[in-house]
């Protein structure tokens, strides 16, 4: 750290010394004073000492004459004892070195004639008490009287000279304060003279620096930033200095952040014109953004009330549902239910959670089938659930949202009047088919009796014909009413497959067979196509025959003249039969009917062919077909070409 | 000459049948009901060649009746046809193996099929 002269110490120090000179002036002149004063004091006393001890002397000379006379001593014993006190303070005065010689002439002189009177009222009494005589009294007096006149004379000189030592201390002091007091003024009037002029260089030697940086500031405030402190400045080893070397660092940072400004403005002008364009581009946006704001705002009110509307429908259903509903989240809770649900389940309560409703039912596990419907997250279907006296179905359905499972719906429906109804269906299919069946036998029978064995009874053509027309009504008929019970059977389920291994190859042979008698009068060509070896099907032998028959009859009934095939292969796990004939064919737009109810094989698909077809044929070959695990359908056709069908079974273990 | 009992509660079916044996060199004898059967069978000295027998019908179902012969160790052997035209399938399965001998479906059988599936068993039986 360098070591500065500071101006303050400075300041401080020309201060202190004019202080001090004053001090000093002031302290020395009292003391002068003070000393000359003393010894005014000291003099004065002296006189009063002196004249007291003039008065004392005389005073003894009385007191021993009156002490001789009464024989008592005590007052000149004790005038005796100041007179020698007096003597001494008379001692110290001689001693005192500031005492002029003839002075110590006066006091010798006083003492000496002190002495004489004491010495002779000494004498006195030890005379008067060694011969109690006081004869020589009177001579004593002249004697003391005698030497009195000299103390007397004596002391007077003394006091003389004590007036001549006054007058020469006035004197003195006169001299000193002639003295002293023009040097006191010449001091004072140099140090003032100092001081000021200290002041003055001193200030300017502040100024002008100050004035200076204050320029540069004023320089720098006005835009000029190529001014810089005075070398001289910088060099001074003051607060001055240290201000000019910290206003000129601050010169030249104040210059660099000029340059700095001056390029950041430029920037700042080229960011402010890129600012009004971003603004005026976000304005824009902002007035898009509030459009857009105030439509999503519309967009939402109207959402929202559809929302509202929505729920309020949706309430409306499930409250309207003939079917019990209940809503469920994840660990059984119920959410929602309607009222439809207390009425099937015959209670009064809304349950409040899975496990409740569960307690209503007797032989069904509810939480458990809520569980499975939760963990495979599938819609599970129970159908005859028994409760009470009623049959119920139940469907359990998760609930989920961005594929998370959040819940699950139950349904629970009362199957019990569908189930009375399906049951009557079935009995009512039993009783029509017995008694639709039984008078058809008897008709069917009946012309087949006269057609056979009574046709030579029968003469007249034309009652010939009208009875073949009845065998053949009834045979049709009695096929409707067949293909009908087959399908309310094989539709309802009743229909028992049995399934077994056999050769197919030998059921076509067979089927063929048949056909080629019932199509006798037809030109048709039959061909059976098959490999040399052939696993076995596993199906109903008995069904599979009735599809076979199915698609061969109708190959044959749309083949006037031509060539049936049939052909068998083996294709993974099956083997699949084809029947192909070059019939009339079946065109595109009547492809997608086939296999449905009541739709006939050939082309005649909308206008129902009177001759033979219930339409029912190849639907009911579709349902047996799957539910031996096979698959049916056309493989191709084209009018006035053919077609092909097939059918594939699962082969045998 | 074939004894024939046939068990028939329609009228028509059963004379058609009948008629339809009695034309093919069977001696035909008729009920219209199962009990009415058993009666026959109880007063009649000769048993039938065979019985022809429905399943639905009024008083005693083919079954109860079919059950009553076989228990009767006069009539369990002669020979059972059940001519029906019964709704369900497992019917025939059912009375096979009640022990029946011929199961068929009216309807699905012509006159000349019955006739002949018939001649069969009782030629089958005759051997036996």
């Amino acid at each position: 750290m360098i070591k500065m002269r500071s101006i303050r110490t400075k300041i401080i120090t020309a201060f202190l010394i004019v202080i001090c000179v004053t001090i000093v002036l002031i302290v020395s002149i009292i003391i002068i004073n003070v000393s000359l004063e003393n010894r005014y004091k000291q003099i004065n006393q002296n006189i009063i000492y002196e004249q007291q001890l003039k008065d004392n002397i005389w005073f003894l000379v009385e007191d021993i004459y009156n002490a001789l006379k009464s024989n008592d001593y005590i007052d000149y014993d004790k005038r005796l004892a100041e007179i020698r006190a007096e003597e001494s303070i008379l001692d110290v005065q001689f001693a005192d070195p500031s005492v002029n010689e003839e002075t110590k002439l006066d006091y010798r002189s006083v003492k000496n004639s002190l002495n004489a009177v004491i010495d002779l009222t000494e004498s006195t009494r030890k005379s008067f008490e060694s011969t109690g005589n006081i004869s020589g009294i009177s001579n004593i007096f002249t004697d003391a009287s005698t030497k009195f006149d000299f103390v007397k004379q004596n002391t007077t000189d003394l006091l003389f000279a004590e007036v001549k030592n006054i007058a020469n201390t006035t004197q003195d002091i006169q001299k000193i304060q002639n003295l002293l007091t023009p040097i006191a003024l010449i001091i004072l009037f140099l140090s003032s003279l100092g001081l000021t002029i200290f002041s003055i260089l001193f200030a300017r030697k502040i100024t002008k620096p100050l004035i200076s940086l204050s320029t540069i500031a004023k320089g720098i405030i006005d835009g000029n930033t190529d001014l810089s402190v005075a070398e001289n400045l910088l060099k001074r080893k003051d607060e001055i200095g240290s201000l000019s070397i910290s206003f000129d660092a601050m010169i030249k940072k104040l210059r660099e952040k000029i340059i700095g400004l001056e390029l950041s403005s430029k920037e700042l002008s080229q960011a402010n014109n890129e600012l009004g364009d971003s603004k005026r581009a976000i304005t824009n946006l902002l007035e898009d953004v509030e459009n857009e704001k105030s439509k999503v705002e519309e967009t939402v009110k109207i959402r929202t009330q559809e929302l509202s509307d929505e729920k309020s429908r949706l309430l409306a259903s499930i409250n309207s549902l003939s079917s019990g509903y209940v809503l469920a989240g994840m660990d059984g809770t119920i959410i929602l239910n309607n009222n439809a649900i207390r009425n099937i389940l015959e209670v009064d309560k809304n349950p409040k959670a899975i496990a409740d409703l569960s307690k209503y039912f007797d032989k069904f596990d509810l939480v458990n089938s809520c569980k499975e419907c939760l963990i495979s997250n599938k819609v599970i279907n129970i159908k005859d659930i028994e409760y009470k006296n009623k049959f119920l179905r139940l469907f359990c359905g998760p609930v989920s949202n961005n594929g998370q499972v959040i819940g699950h719906v139950l349904l629970i429906e009362d199957m019990t009047e569908a189930k009375i109804l399906e049951r009557s269906k079935d009995e009512f299919f039993a009783v029509a088919s017995h008694e639709l069946r039984t008078p058809l036998t008897a008709i069917r029978g009946n012309t087949e009796m006269i057609m056979g064995i009574y046709a030579d009874k029968v003469q007249d053509q034309d009652v010939r014909e009208m009875i073949s027309d009845i065998e053949t009504a009834s045979v049709r008929l009695i096929g409707i009413v067949n293909d009908f019970l087959e399908v309310s059977r094989l539709e309802q389920g009743n229909s028992v497959f049995e399934k077994t291994s056999f050769d197919v190859s030998e059921l076509i042979t067979k089927v063929t067979s048949s056909i080629k008698l019932l199509v006798a009068a037809q030109k048709i060509n039959f061909k059976l196509l098959r490999p040399e070896s052939l696993p076995n099907a596993f199906a109903d032998k008995a069904k599979t025959e009735q599809v076979l028959f199915n698609l061969m009859g109708n190959a044959a009934k749309f083949t006037k003249e031509g060539t049936i095939t049939i052909s068998t292969a083996l294709e993974g796990n099956f083997l699949k039969i084809r029947v192909s004939d070059t019939g009339s064919g079946i065109s595109e737009k009547s492809t997608s009917l086939l296999f449905r109810k009541f739709q006939p094989a050939g082309e005649q698909a909308l206008a129902r062919d009177v001759s033979k077809s219930t339409g029912l044929g190849l639907y009911i070959s579709k349902i047996i077909t799957e539910k031996m695990g096979g698959t049916i359908g056309l493989e191709k056709s084209q009018v006035g070409i053919g077609s092909t069908f097939f059918f594939t079974l699962p082969i045998a273990p | 000459m074939n004894t024939l009992l046939i068990i028939e509660d329609d009228k028509f079916v059963g004379d058609m049948y009948a008629r339809l044996f009695s034309l093919n060199g069977y001696e035909v004898k008729r009920a219209k009901n199962a009990l009415e059967a058993l009666d026959i069978l109880d007063k009649d000295d000769v048993l039938p060649s065979a019985i022809i027998l429905d399943i639905h019908m009024p008083e005693m179902s083919g079954t109860e009746f079919l059950k009553n012969i076989k228990q009767n160790d006069n009539m369990k052997d002669i020979p059972i046809v059940v001519l029906t035209n019964s709704f369900y399938e497992e019917d025939e399965k059912k009375f096979l193996e009640l022990g029946a001998d011929l199961f068929l479906i009216k309807i699905k059988n012509s006159n000349q099929d019955i006739l002949e599936k018939v001649n069969k068993v009782l030629t089958e039986k005759s051997k036996i």
